[in-house]
């Protein structure tokens, strides 16, 4: 889709790779679900050695490993990522109105730009 | 990458029979976030990190696997698993893709006899999972000089997917998580005229009721949906798919809503409607900020210097051409200036506009134009009706209507 102009094959091919505005992914519980909820994981009853993590995990219990999901390192993608995020949808006609404008297009000339205009359009006239 | 130098042969066994053990568990419990993390090599767990490291140093799991019931029914997913996860370690991408590919196809046979939906989260993550392998795998390919490849079997594979999901029962509600992975796929490899066979399966199949859907499900595919509609330059349907995206969209998912902006804010303005500078300045798209300004203002001369500025960037997302046909609109604006200054001076004559007066103020916006270049462009506002009125060709003057000379746009796009 650009235009520019690549010098290497290699350019090219890193090309096909590129979608600049992926859509990030949403947690697995992102939203409203509507009829299917997923479970959420028990491992409290493997016996697992996580080190200070296994530790952790037997003080508090298996229900709170959400909250205990930093911990477990790595790049964990944010659709493992445990706990519904709920969020209400905006009130639609209000956010809507607080973020475009459709009368904008008003008769008033007394901005910088129009004064401006109306002088180079006397000035010329004058020169006639 | 060696693997882990300080495990013994015990150590391996052991960790791998307690993963055989997790997913049987899973499986007989039906616990799918369970299955999902035991599937998700990406993602760089170390649990999942010293399993490979445990499946390189021990080097037989093919036997492991085979040594009880609970597990072996399932030795085409997890032999073929953890081949893929040993290579990934060893950061061989294009065995790891392959290796996964064939793990994932025998899950799906599996899932195909799982009656009920039970195990869907855990089959989101193996689509996730098989994309962003399969660009991995691509980028290995082709910094070696050879052809990407793995992409496009991934998207294959995903058809497949959704196929084994588009039926009556309630696993059909995964299939729109299965079309935005596609989308990706898709638009990663420019193939976008790919996406039309499962947009109209999505959209017009019987078994499928959009409402039905996720949420996130549905904003993800009311975005890429709308950009295809930007792209075919359908503005009205690009305005009702990306503002769905827009207000059904988390708030505070930020650089998605930015990315849904970034396509809308040029619906938007080809319909006539402006973006408050607040929305730019928050999300950071002040690349149109001198867009919007010459809309408002009529000023040709700061369209261009704002096309030219951020040239590469409006080319890339694809939305230049929408932006350069805005100038008709500035046109437009600019004329209707000329006029209520006309109309200032003196009421009476000014609905009609000399040609030269436009000339004019052209020039002063670094147009260069002669008399017969502005009557070839004050026909075509007349044609798209953005100007009512007509020509006294001899007298080079336009006629304004009296009556609305410079018809609003009404929330529709010029050309229509």
């Amino acid at each position: 889709m650009a235009a520019e102009p690549k010098a290497v094959t290699e350019d090219a091919k890193i090309d096909l790779f590129e979608d600049d505005d992926e859509f990030e992914e949403f947690e697995i519980n992102e939203g409203r679900y509507g009829r299917y909820r997923p479970r959420r994981p028990d491992f409290g009853r493997v016996g697992v050695d996580f080190g200070r993590i296994g530790a952790e995990l037997s003080r508090v219990g298996p229900n709170r490993i959400y909250s205990l999901i930093p911990y477990l390192g790595g790049n964990t993608p944010s659709h493992i990522k445990l706990g519904p995020t709920e969020w209400e949808d905006k009130e639609e006609g209000k956010e809507v109105t607080q973020q475009w404008e459709d009368d904008w297009d008003d008769d008033d000339v007394n901005d910088d730009f129009s004064l401006h205009l109306r002088r180079e359009l006397e000035n010329n006239t004058e020169k006639n | 990458m060696a693997a882990y130098p300080g495990m013994s042969m015990g150590e391996a066994h052991r960790r791998i029979t307690e993963y055989l053990n997790r997913f049987s568990d899973a499986v007989s419990n039906q616990d799918a976030a369970s299955l999902r993390f035991l599937l998700s090599l990406s993602s760089n767990s170390p649990f999942l990190l010293s399993l490979a490291d445990a499946l390189n140093t021990f080097q037989d799991s093919g036997r492991l696997i085979k040594h009880s019931d609970h597990y072996s029914q399932f030795s085409d997913i997890l032999f073929n698993l953890f081949r893929s996860l040993q290579t990934y370690r060893l950061g061989n991408l294009f065995d790891s893709y392959q290796a996964f590919e064939k793990s994932a196809n025998a899950f799906i046979q599996e899932f195909r006899n799982w009656e009920s939906a039970w195990a869907l989260e855990a089959l989101y993550a193996l689509a996730y999972e098989i994309r962003v392998l399969a660009e991995r795998a691509d980028r290995e390919l082709a910094s070696n000089g050879k052809s990407p490849e793995k992409l496009k079997a991934a998207g294959s594979f995903l058809m497949k997917v959704f196929g084994v999901l588009a039926g009556k029962g309630p696993k059909r509600v995964g299939a729109l998580y299965v079309t935005c992975q596609l989308f990706k796929v898709y638009f990663k490899l420019g193939t976008v005229h790919l996406c039309r066979s499962v947009i109209r399966s999505i959209e017009t199949a019987r078994i499928f009721d959009f409402e039905e859907f996720p949420k996130r499900d549905k904003v993800t595919y009311m975005y890429y949906t709308g950009r295809l509609e930007v792209f075919n330059e359908n503005f009205p349907a690009a305005d009702n798919k990306l503002s769905y995206a827009l207000t059904h969209c988390n708030p505070r998912r930020e650089a998605n809503i930015r990315m849904i902006l970034k396509y809308l804010i040029p619906v938007k303005l080809s319909i006539g409607i402006l973006p408050k500078d607040w929305l730019l300045e928050k999300y950071n798209l002040v690349e149109y900020r001198d867009v919007v300004q010459a809309l408002r203002r009529g000023d040709l001369r700061l369209l261009r210097h704002a096309l030219q500025e951020h040239e590469d960037r409006f080319l890339r997302s694809g939305v230049f051409l929408v932006l350069e046909k805005l100038e008709l609109q500035v046109y437009q604006r600019l004329v209707k200036k000329i006029y209520i200054i006309q109309k200032q001076k003196d009421p009476t004559k000014a609905h009609q506009v000399k040609l030269e007066v436009i000339v004019k103020a052209l020039k002063w916006l670094e147009m260069d134009m002669d008399v017969d270049e502005v009557e070839c462009i004050m026909s075509i506002l007349i044609y798209k009706n953005l100007v009512k009125g007509y020509f006294a060709h001899k007298s080079k003057v336009v006629v304004l209507s009296k009556q609305d000379p410079f018809p609003k746009l009404n929330g529709k796009p010029v050309n229509s």
